[in-house]
């Protein structure tokens, strides 16, 4: 029931975060253009007047890919590897919203204020930055203590096995275990977050080690509710598929509407990642979690 | 091998008592053709036993081989193919650094090497060669490479005489890696007996005179091999199911546990048999040719992949280039550690490679049957030497390869059509040639082991397939077939060489096209085969001006004529376009350029490609809006086809299609970074 409680008061939250998601989406925007402008400059300039390119208009065209790689792909290399950076560089962003996310959620009348947002970005960013910083590292030491012997488990496997299934489905059980652990880790920085947040506290492991303590003891409560909130993005990512292929991008028209249904999904993750942090608040301070010092 | 010889012959002929019986069964073998096909020079009677722990194949094996020519031949030169394996010194490993296709010799146990050691060698009724056998290095003298032997004769084989020699061998099979070899209970028998080299004679090829062409086992190259009559009994546990090359024609239990199958095979070059008590065996068959497929048990469900695919390429060929002859065709799947025999090719028999769960829209599987199976036409029937061109027979079967796979999967879904990803086989060859960093790095025509700095795949297989398709562009589909037809009535079984191709290449078109395309189409060959340059053409632009039609006085003494403007001939503007081509590339190939005008009107004109710039002027009411060079894809070698066209009026949707992709996918990576906070 208090899982369910939280679910829908996450909703909420994230329903009358348009504001706050506006000023998020902006930002994210704003930076993906400073990529993107030039990359559509590049792009005019490498093909030219050709017309080769109009073959990946309606369909993926393997030949004029190919060749507009071998002829280009330096170029584009360059803004995949920029489009990474950025990413690395949006990391810090996340950070400086959380805090933000976190006043403007917490401040009971729901109403947005840009003020109050930005105060909230910059009073918590260091101690998140820290924080972040904790999480990037655990989540690292994770993937090396279930993937390095996973590794080993399978080359030690091929010498063994007759086919390749079972080598699958050691594969398949690696992954997810990494995966439920992934997830816990997630679970425990948020409300490593929300404990820092609550208490004003600048005590990042001590939050780190109390948030654990919450989330294992109430377990299968703060990793329901993540779980069921996770099958929100989900579900949008199928339905983003289906669209894309119900619209396609082959004409004018329908490269604007999909540039409106593209646009309308990143403005939903923003919602989303507001919506997990909202449930998790309300389900925190529900169980009157205040304890930290 | 000398030191365990002697105690080994005590042995055989223990050995050899054993297998009397199965001399009886080679002696009733059925005949399977009323006429040999070929003229059957090196033919074996062979009868071995596998021995699954020590994995090792003893035996022994009568071999007939005819002087063809008209020398007399005092020296005898075999292939000992296994010997590859027997240390890091061969020149298998020196070349191949110990690997193929990304599989690694595993050297951790002694029982991975692979050998195979003479153990007796002699005339029937005649001279004992044992002791005369020498180990030669025809090709690099690298001393410690012993997978060519050299016998003289005391008494030389006279023109059109037989000779006929006895020989005991051993053989062990390495940890597979490449091609032959064990993994666990399974075995892939191939180049595993000793194997007599090709005596060329005088005029054949391109010997001057007579001469052994008996190469060593390099890391590129395969083989080359005279036809023959192969009698073979396998014997082995009865718990084995057994695959070989030919036909069986007996199963014989021995009642020790064993037992003894007896495979017959005509007009082909070579034997080579799989054995594994895992296999579940599916069966087909198409016209008549009985089809079976030796599968391992997680991939059975992948049968019909199989049996498809190679009913359409046994259709395909036999449509399109000319009959198979062979009664039955046997597809072996190797397990997954034995994945470095998959995709092999031997007469009648080959192996292909699957992995479990592989979703159809990823057509491996049915890439590697159609081209394994096709090898049985240039590897097979045609016989062209590989080690020394080997385009000959991977870059022919590459070419029908991704045709079979285009006619039949789709010509940009036939590699991979996966979540709206498309690849066709002939565009993913194409861009394995006109995508490498150094196009230009050797020519196609090379002895396989002399690609020293890389380029044999790409060369051999890719380069070769899209020059194939380029002479397809130039000379049309149909005059393509006539002369593949004629190429393989003309050539089977009988070992054309690059040169026997080209004389078929100029008959034809000279024939079909006199000379538009030249005396010859040498100049064709001499770029895309002895060469090594590459071809671009390139449009580079497009000027439209209006024409301003005469103002003012021009006269003579006798006449006046007065022009000025809106006199009603200049109701009408003409236009003067002019398209501009550049051949960057040095390869000159006859080109189409596809002209498009506003009126809606496109001319189609064509070019020798040989200038390093060509004009195409209009002078027209109509303005050209673009034009294209190749516009039908015909000239394949073409290593960049963006650069083939122009126009005057750019239109940005595409770009703007991966604008908006690009901005979405920038922003769903900050965002997912993100999310790990």
């Amino acid at each position: 029931m208090k899982i369910f409680k939280a679910y829908f008061a996450g909703l909420k939250s994230a329903g009358k975060s348009q504001k706050t998601a506006a000023v998020i989406y902006a930002v994210i925007f704003l930076l993906a253009l400073v990529l993107a402008i030039p990359f559509h400059t590049a792009l005019l300039s490498q093909t030219g007047n050709s017309i080769a390119l109009h073959a990946l208009l309606k369909h993926f065209n393997y030949t004029i890919f190919s060749d507009f790689m071998n002829s280009s792909g330096k170029v584009i290399n360059i803004f995949i590897l920029a489009a990474l950076w950025m990413g690395i560089f949006y990391f810090l962003f996340t950070v400086f919203f959380t805090g933000g996310i976190l006043n403007v959620l917490s401040n009971g009348n729901g109403k947005f204020s840009i003020m109050s947002f930005l105060w909230g970005c910059g009073k918590y960013f260091f101690r998140f930055f820290r924080l972040g910083i904790y999480l990037l590292i655990i989540q690292f030491l994770m993937a090396v203590i279930i993937f390095f012997p996973l590794s080993k488990i399978l080359s030690a496997n091929y010498e063994v096995t007759l086919n390749e299934a079972s080598l699958f489905y050691i594969f398949l059980t690696g992954v997810l275990i990494f995966a439920v652990i992934f997830i816990l880790i997630l679970i425990i920085g948020d409300y490593a977050k929300i404990i820092l947040f609550n208490n004003d506290s600048k005590k990042v492991i001590r939050a780190i080690g109390k948030s654990f303590q919450f989330v294992f003891k109430h377990l299968s409560g703060t990793y329901t509710l993540y779980i069921l909130i996770l099958t929100a993005p989900v579900l949008l990512i199928i339905f983003y598929f289906l669209l894309d292929n119900a619209v396609g991008m082959i004409s004018g028209f329908t490269i604007f509407i999909m540039f409106l249904i593209q646009q309308a999904f990143i403005w939903l993750r923003i919602l989303i990642k507001i919506w997990f942090l909202g449930s998790e608040l309300s389900f925190y301070k529900n169980l009157n979690e205040y304890n930290i010092q | 091998m000398k030191p365990h010889r002697r105690f080994l012959s005590i042995q055989y002929y223990i050995f050899s008592l054993y297998l009397l019986p199965s001399f009886c069964g080679i002696a009733l073998a059925q005949q399977l053709f009323n006429s040999p096909l070929s003229d059957r020079i090196a033919s074996y009677d062979i009868s071995v036993k596998l021995n699954p722990e020590k994995k090792t194949i003893t035996g022994t094996e009568t071999l007939n081989w005819k002087n063809s020519s008209t020398d007399k031949i005092s020296e005898l030169r075999f292939h000992l193919y296994l010997n590859a394996f027997k240390n890091t010194k061969s020149t298998f490993i020196q070349e191949s650094s110990g690997q193929l296709r990304g599989d690694e010799m595993d050297i951790s146990s002694g029982l991975n090497w692979g050998w195979i050691d003479v153990l007796s060698m002699k005339v029937k009724n005649g001279e004992d060669l044992t002791n005369k056998i020498k180990f030669i290095q025809p090709d690099d003298n690298n001393k410690d490479d012993q997978t060519v032997i050299s016998i003289l004769l005391q008494k030389p084989v006279l023109p059109a005489q037989t000779i006929t020699l006895q020989i005991n061998f051993e053989s062990k099979l390495p940890k597979v890696f490449a091609r032959s070899g064990f993994s666990d209970d399974f075995f892939l028998a191939g180049q595993w007996f000793p194997k007599i080299g090709v005596y060329e004679k005088a005029g054949e090829r391109y010997a001057a005179k007579g001469q052994w062409n008996c190469h060593q086992y390099h890391a590129n190259s395969e083989f080359y091999a005279d036809f023959g009559v192969y009698n073979v009994n396998i014997s082995i546990p009865n718990n084995f199911k057994v695959g070989a090359v030919g036909v069986l024609q007996n199963e014989r239990q021995n009642g020790d546990g064993t037992k003894t199958l007896t495979f017959h095979a005509e007009d082909v070059i070579d034997f080579a048999w799989t054995a594994s008590p895992r296999f579940k065996i599916a069966e087909a068959k198409w016209k008549n040719v009985k089809i079976k497929v030796f599968l391992q048990p997680e991939h059975y469900a992948q049968a019909d992949r199989h049996i498809n695919s190679v009913i359409y390429a046994l259709e395909y060929f036999d449509k399109y280039v000319g009959k198979y002859p062979y009664p039955n065709l046997t597809i072996v799947d190797p397990p997954l550690r034995a994945a470095g025999s998959a995709g092999m090719e031997y007469p009648t028999f080959f192996t292909a490679g699957c992995y479990w769960g592989m979703p159809s829209g990823i057509k491996f599987t049915e890439v590697v049957v159609v081209h394994e199976f096709g090898h049985n036409y240039f590897q097979g029937m045609l016989a062209t030497n590989e080690f020394e061109e080997a385009w000959m027979d991977e870059g022919f079967n590459t070419y029908y390869e991704t045709r079979i796979m285009d006619h039949y999967y789709g010509k940009h879904t036939s590699y991979v059509d996966l979540f709206g990803i498309h690849i066709g086989d002939g565009e993913y060859l194409r861009e394995d040639y006109t995508g490498m960093s150094n196009p230009k790095i050797a020519p196609v025509f090379l002895n396989s082991w002399q690609y020293i700095n890389g380029g044999y795949g790409e060369m051999t297989y890719s380069k070769t397939t899209t020059w194939m398709y380029t002479l397809e562009g130039i000379l049309g589909q149909k005059v393509m077939d006539e002369i593949m037809q004629i190429y393989f009535k003309r050539w089977q079984f009988k070992h054309p060489c690059g040169k026997d191709f080209i004389a078929i290449v100029n008959e034809i078109v000279r024939k079909d096209y006199g000379n538009k395309f030249g005396e010859n189409m040498n100049w064709f060959f001499d770029e895309v085969l002895y060469g090594t340059n590459i071809c671009d053409y390139k449009l580079e632009n497009i000027t439209v001006g209006r024409i301003e039609l005469p103002k003012g006085i021009y006269d003579s003494v006798t006449t006046k004529k007065y022009y000025k403007l809106n006199d009603g001939q200049n109701d009408k503007p003409n236009y003067n376009s002019n398209v501009l081509i550049y051949r960057l590339g040095e390869v000159a190939m006859p080109v189409e350029i596809l002209v498009h005008f506003d009126s809606g009107q496109e001319i189609l004109e064509t070019w020798d490609g040989r200038d390093r710039t060509y004009n195409l002027i209009y002078n027209k009411p109509a303005k050209v809006i673009w034009a294209k060079v190749d516009p039908y894809n015909k000239i394949s070698m073409d290593v960049n086809r963006i650069n083939n066209s122009y126009t005057t009026e750019p239109e940005s949707t595409v770009i703007n299609k991966y604008f908006a992709k690009f901005l979405f996918w920038v922003e769903n990576i900050m965002l997912s970074i993100g999310s790990l906070f």
